[in-house]
């Protein structure tokens, strides 16, 4: 209890100082939760293939958002306002490991019990019971530390598609050899290849450690 | 969540432990690739050519690279 206290107060001080925007068509509510994530009220699933489709979906909506960070001009984190006038992904209410504390907090439209919660917040936090608690750590933050740190299986994905990928490539390469590439120059074919290695031989090219030193000279042949 | 305290984790002197311990293993992994490559490959390569040249006819090997043809100012 003492530990949870700990955990959650900083946050809660951080939320105080910023004012609730009301008026904009992305806010969100606990049971709407934001247009790209749902909020995780379960225990967080071993199956992180839902992550995947989330990670998919960000990377779309980056792509697809091709207006810049929005009416505020640059991208600052931090400050008061900051999360105004931004669509989705530079709203700042998600968290990532390298930045714990996200600037906003995850529902900004409160229902009445939360409001009353809120209300309550502002007193003393021994009266919380434990269940308060964790609806106030919800209203504030999407996930929890462990299921913000879940890592997914994209990577399966990835690696399975270089490899398709490079598989074509080779494909690719094969069908040019049969059809397109020339003949070999002279100096490739075996024959020439034979009577220079016999060349540099006689040579006895790095014969202290090198190709010299591998040919027995007295029986004409490779040392073992 | 349990109702235990957790112990208090180490709050300082992280960095100087994480540089101790680096700076350390640091020295014996150089100091132990170091002595690798010296007996693994310098002390080897010296002893194959102090070999090579302990009975080495130079005028034999002239003779037997001549013979093969393939100088072109000593036929």
């Amino acid at each position: 209890m003492a530990g949870l206290k700990q955990a959650l107060q900083p946050r809660v001080v951080a939320l105080r100082c910023r004012r609730q925007p009301s008026s904009f068509p992305w806010r969100r509510t606990a049971e709407q939760g934001c247009p790209l994530f749902r909020p995780r009220t379960q225990d967080p699933s071993p199956n992180c293939s839902d992550l995947t489709g989330e990670m998919l979906s960000r990377a779309t909506w980056s792509l697809v958002l091709r207006r810049g960070p929005g009416i505020r001009g640059t991208h600052s984190p931090g400050g008061a306002a900051g999360g105004q006038g931004k669509m989705p992904p530079y709203t700042n209410h998600c968290a990532q490991r390298y930045y714990p504390m996200p600037d906003e907090p995850f529902c900004t439209d409160l229902s009445a019990e939360q409001r009353v919660l809120k209300e309550k917040e502002k007193g003393s936090w021994t009266q919380l019971s434990h269940a308060e608690k964790v609806a106030l750590y919800r209203i504030q933050f999407q996930q929890t530390f462990a299921e913000m740190n879940q890592s997914s299986n994209e990577w399966k994905t990835v690696t399975g598609c270089v490899f398709f990928f490079m598989g074509i490539t080779a494909l690719m390469i094969w069908w040019m050899r049969v059809y397109v590439f020339p003949e070999k120059p002279v100096t490739l074919t075996d024959e020439w290849k034979a009577r220079q290695l016999q060349r540099v031989l006689d040579m006895k090219s790095n014969p202290v450690q090198g190709l010299a030193a591998r040919w027995d000279y007295a029986r004409r042949e490779w040392r073992k | 969540m349990s109702s235990s305290v957790l112990a208090k984790p180490q709050m300082r002197g992280l960095l100087a432990r994480r540089l101790r311990i680096h700076i350390v293993g640091a020295f014996f992994v150089s100091v132990g690739v170091a002595a690798l490559y010296k007996f693994g490959v310098a002390e080897p390569r010296k002893k194959a050519y102090a070999d090579f040249y302990k009975n080495y006819d130079s005028m034999k090997d002239f003779e037997e690279m001549r013979k093969a043809g393939i100088f072109q100012s000593a036929k």
